[in-house]
């Protein structure tokens, strides 16, 4: 690296057209670091979700109050929908690594439409449910943590499809494939954080 | 400094740092499996055994996670560490070509520290 190149002494008039090189301090890229602090934030938003939701259960002679059923059983196909997502966007990912285009852009497409069925399958629970988050303090809690996480499953959507339109395009390698992996992270993340919600809310 | 010192609480007894479990995909999807098979656990005790003993089942799965999380230090930090070199010259002459240099993460060189 030149003297010029970090920014120290006089700057040809190309270089000041631009701002200079950012400092990196972390030894994690940026990128990377970026996504994982946006998971910490995450999981302290879940967390007092969850807080509310456990302080309301122990409080209640009853749990669900009578009337109040659970979709478990289709909370629970559910489930395998989008835990199987998170397989086939391993898939996807180890793909590309190994240099086979065709596997990474069969697993993050098929990783999408299982995450849309997650999603499509939870809105049509919602219409047929039978209570509304109004009704009460069971009602409210139930809908703000599946909701919470349904809203994470858009955001995870959204990141695979732009993940899936640049994979088709040509834009990933076995060299770089951050575009791939970044949004995987954070895809099993809100698989987890899925298992969580499942236990805690339809089965125990 | 050491991981220890820097990070006492999340260093075990034997001075080995808590793994970022979501460093990487593969970690991720490894803690993904780890989550489904310690809530399975979960559940089947409270299905079976009761609640008292799902209570058991979560704290010792916990533990269980948490020593699986803590591995070599240096694991994480792949990139080597940094060393700063000051080569401002003691004549009061302009820095060498290498003391301009500034490696990423060290800080300012030190003929950015005189501006």
């Amino acid at each position: 690296v030149s003297a010029q190149a970090a920014g120290i002494g006089p700057q040809p008039a190309e270089a000041r057209l631009h701002p200079p090189v950012a400092n990196q301090s972390s030894r994690v890229d940026a990128r990377v670091l970026g996504m994982l602090l946006f998971i910490a934030s995450e999981v302290m938003l879940f967390g007092s979700f969850f807080t509310a939701y456990f302080f309301v259960r122990l409080h209640a002679k009853v749990w669900p109050p009578p009337g109040f059923e659970r979709p478990v059983y289709v909370a629970g196909i559910n489930t395998i929908v989008l835990v199987s997502s998170s397989f086939t966007v391993h898939w996807a990912l180890q793909s590309i690594k190994r240099g086979n285009r065709a596997g990474m852009q069969a697993g993050l497409l098929l990783t999408f439409l299982l995450g849309f069925t997650f999603l499509f399958t939870q809105a049509l629970e919602y219409a047929r449910i039978g209570f509304a988050p109004r009704d009460n303090a069971f009602t409210t809690t139930f809908f703000c943590l599946t909701g919470l996480h349904g809203a994470h499953v858009m955001v995870g959507l959204t990141l695979l499809a732009m993940a899936t339109t640049r994979a088709f395009r040509g834009h990933f390698s076995p060299e770089h494939h951050q575009g791939v992996e970044v949004p995987s992270i954070y895809w099993h993340f809100v698989d987890a954080m899925w298992i969580v919600v499942y236990t805690t809310v339809y089965v125990l | 400094v050491s991981s220890r010192a820097r990070f006492p609480l999340f260093v075990s007894e034997e001075g080995k740092a808590l793994r970022n479990p979501l460093r990487s995909e593969a970690e991720a999807f490894r803690f993904l499996i780890t989550t489904i098979i310690f809530f399975a656990a979960i559940v089947g005790a409270r299905l079976l055994m009761g609640v008292i003993v799902a209570l058991v089942v979560a704290i010792v799965g916990v533990a269980l996670i948490g020593r699986l999380l803590r591995g070599d230090p240096s694991a994480g930090a792949q990139a080597p560490r940094l060393v700063v070199r000051d080569h401002d010259p003691d004549d009061g002459g302009e820095p060498s070509q290498n003391g301009a240099q500034r490696p990423s993460g060290t800080g300012r060189s030190a003929p950015e520290r005189r501006r």
